[in-house]
């Protein structure tokens, strides 16, 4: 996003002075005031929590992004061996000594954080720095199993979730969406693979995924059975038409799909950044918009009233 | 505390930029005393160059062949291109460049493009009779190349924290490397060292200053008339030349009271060690080192380097917990 804008402004700078967009460069800043706001229960007590990003190192395909926002935000870029636990407290290595970690915005997966409570094989992670966080010595972002937003199935859900939790019916209405593992559902779905999305719970970046009306017969009696060997390992949503945007290829306008990824901070309070990424499907036609299968993207603009 | 940020550096972070600089500078060396091996080749005849080259492995710390051969091809192919040789030019190279890219965004980008320049260009060189007969190209072009990496370093970097362990590395690196040669040289002790040498021994005696980048700089200081005794005093003790010893050891020390001060740990073992062994060089007489012995002086010069080489590493990089929990 950041990078799309500054890219942007270069070559085109009078429509920004001339349309008004909202500006996006708070984002980094957005950002640390959320961390800064985790500060945990029994913080170091200095005046600014002591906040910094943990990534798993030059080797992580990520790891331009994470230097990055390091830099934007002014935090510490810091890897598993730069931190250590002691009695419950987390410390990083520092040459002037040993110094208190408040929070820590982590970019290292669950598995991999803390081998003495997870994997124990991971080098990426801290030893003990599970007990540290269950001691209310250090605060993690996100939270240790917020991983499972990313099973597709929850989304199904989230209806439910607004009705039980707030008390109100949702604004914003639900794409439909099956879940496999209720007989009539599925039913339906085995019937109508043809016109239907199925998507793996656990697969991201554009993998594991079935679009029933570009598909081939075999594709679809592939899925046929994957669904009746594993039905909570999938969900089915109808084939959406998503918005198309021109797109400037091979020296001309041409219409692509497109789809939007808003960035929503939630620490004390909600920020929406009036910006976002636009990802678009670069193949014509295509409905797959992921950056890991060739996808592009998009500066996006929200204007000034 | 005072309301101004306070500053931090990752330990990790400063291993990484200590050892970049002792890699670099290790390289430059090796370049250097190839490329003066190579000038006096031409004056040479090719047997008289032997025991130069068996005092070259020495001071690159590579063991000599078994049966104590060599050639200035096996040699060069050695120092230079063989990726099994930690200290040749191209491993020093290819180390400097890692450590540098596990804390890319700690540097500028002027010094990131520098070193990846010359990382690129070493990486890109291959061994072949044509390459030895101009290597000399080559040698010049690493040295240029680490030049031209401090020169950018000390002018777009800040001289913080970071900046005093890249000075730091590079001075530690310094001044263990002039300390083995200059030991490798003096093992055969000339009769009367205050005596001017004549012919082959001249050759030598000149090969040794030009390793050091310091002929230009003796000439103008005692006239190109050139006695060990003088080389020795002017490698080891000269207070101004920057690859004389005591100035490397000067710059260790002030790296280390900087490092010190910014990080409120004064009165710490490597500020002390240094502090010793500029001590030492400062108050040393030259005459006294001759007469006990120029190699065991440079001996234990080595080793209090590597003494504070050590408690470096175990205050600012690799510190036991219990000794550090300070905030």
């Amino acid at each position: 996003m950041l990078a799309n804008r500054k890219v942007l402004k270069k070559v085109f700078p009078t429509l920004f002075r001339d349309y008004g967009v909202s500006p996006v460069d708070h984002y980094a800043q957005a950002l640390l005031a959320t961390l800064r706001a985790l500060s945990p229960p029994n913080a170091s007590g200095r005046h600014e929590p002591k906040v910094v990003l943990l990534t798993p190192g030059v080797f992580n395909s990520a790891y331009f992004e994470h230097t990055f926002l390091a830099q934007q935000m002014g935090i510490e870029l810091v890897e598993g061996r730069d931190l250590l636990v002691h009695e419950n407290v987390a410390y990083m290595r520092t040459t002037a000594g040993l110094r208190r970690v408040d929070v820590i915005y982590r970019r290292v997966d669950d598995d991999f954080i803390d081998p003495l409570c997870f994997r124990r094989d991971s080098t990426l992670g801290v030893p003990g720095l599970f007990n540290a966080y269950r001691a209310g010595n250090v605060m993690l972002a996100n939270a240790i199993g917020t991983g499972i937003a990313d099973d597709k199935a929850v989304y199904a859900y989230v209806p439910a979730i607004i009705r039980y939790y707030l008390g109100e019916d949702p604004i914003l209405a639900n794409v439909q969406t099956y879940l496999l593992t209720d007989r009539s559902q599925r039913n339906y779905v085995l019937e109508h693979l043809d016109e239907l999305v199925v998507k793996a719970v656990g697969e991201s970046g554009g993998y594991g995924m079935l679009i029933g009306p570009h598909s081939t017969a075999e594709q679809r009696e592939e899925f046929r059975q994957r669904i009746v060997a594993e039905p909570r390992n999938y969900i089915a949503q109808p084939t959406l038409s998503l918005s198309r945007a021109p797109c400037f290829l091979d020296g001309e306008a041409q219409a692509r799909h497109v789809d939007l990824r808003p960035y929503i901070l939630y620490g004390e309070n909600v920020t929406l950044v009036p910006g976002g990424l636009t990802r678009v499907a670069l193949r014509r036609g295509s409905l797959v918009v992921n950056s890991s299968q060739g996808g592009g993207s998009k500066d996006t603009w929200v204007l000034r009233a | 505390m005072s309301g101004q940020r306070e500053t931090t550096m990752l330990s990790r972070v400063a291993d990484s930029l200590y050892w970049m600089s002792r890699y670099l500078e290790r390289a430059e060396h090796t370049a250097r005393l190839i490329d003066v091996d190579f000038q006096l080749r031409l004056d040479q005849s090719p047997e008289a160059g032997a025991g130069r080259w068996l005092r070259l492995l020495e001071a690159s710390q590579v063991a000599p062949p078994e049966d104590g051969k060599i050639d200035a091809a096996t040699l060069t192919q050695i120092l230079t291109l063989d990726r099994s040789n930690p200290s040749s030019i191209i491993s020093c190279v290819s180390a400097a460049r890692e450590n540098l890219r596990q804390v890319r965004e700690q540097c500028s980008t002027e010094m990131w493009e520098q070193l990846n320049r010359l990382y690129l260009q070493v990486n890109s060189t291959t061994s072949s009779e044509a390459w030895l007969l101009h290597s000399y190209i080559f040698f010049r072009a690493v040295q240029e190349g680490a030049h031209l990496f401090q020169g950018v370093t000390d002018s777009t970097m800040s001289h913080g924290e970071g900046w005093h362990y890249i000075q730091l590395g590079r001075f530690v690196e310094r001044t263990d490397a002039l300390a083995r040669l200059i030991g490798a040289h003096f093992k055969r002790l000339p009769q009367s060292p205050d005596q001017s040498v004549e012919n082959e021994e001249y050759l030598e005696w000149v090969g040794l200053l030009k390793s050091c980048a310091a002929f230009e700089a003796y000439c103008k200081t005692y006239t190109a008339e050139l006695r060990p005794l003088r080389v020795a005093e002017f490698l080891l003790l000269n207070s101004n030349f920057p690859h004389s010893v005591r100035f490397s050891v000067d710059m260790v020390h002030s790296a280390l009271r900087a490092i010190g001060e910014l990080t409120e740990r004064k009165a710490e073992q490597p500020l002390r060690l240094a502090g010793r062994l500029r001590a030492t060089l400062s108050f040393s007489q030259i005459d006294e080192i001759m007469a006990s012995g120029p190699t065991a002086y440079v001996d234990s010069i080595r080793w209090q380097c590597a003494q504070a080489h050590t408690a470096i590493h175990q205050v600012y990089f690799d510190y036991s917990v219990e000794s550090a929990l300070v905030a």
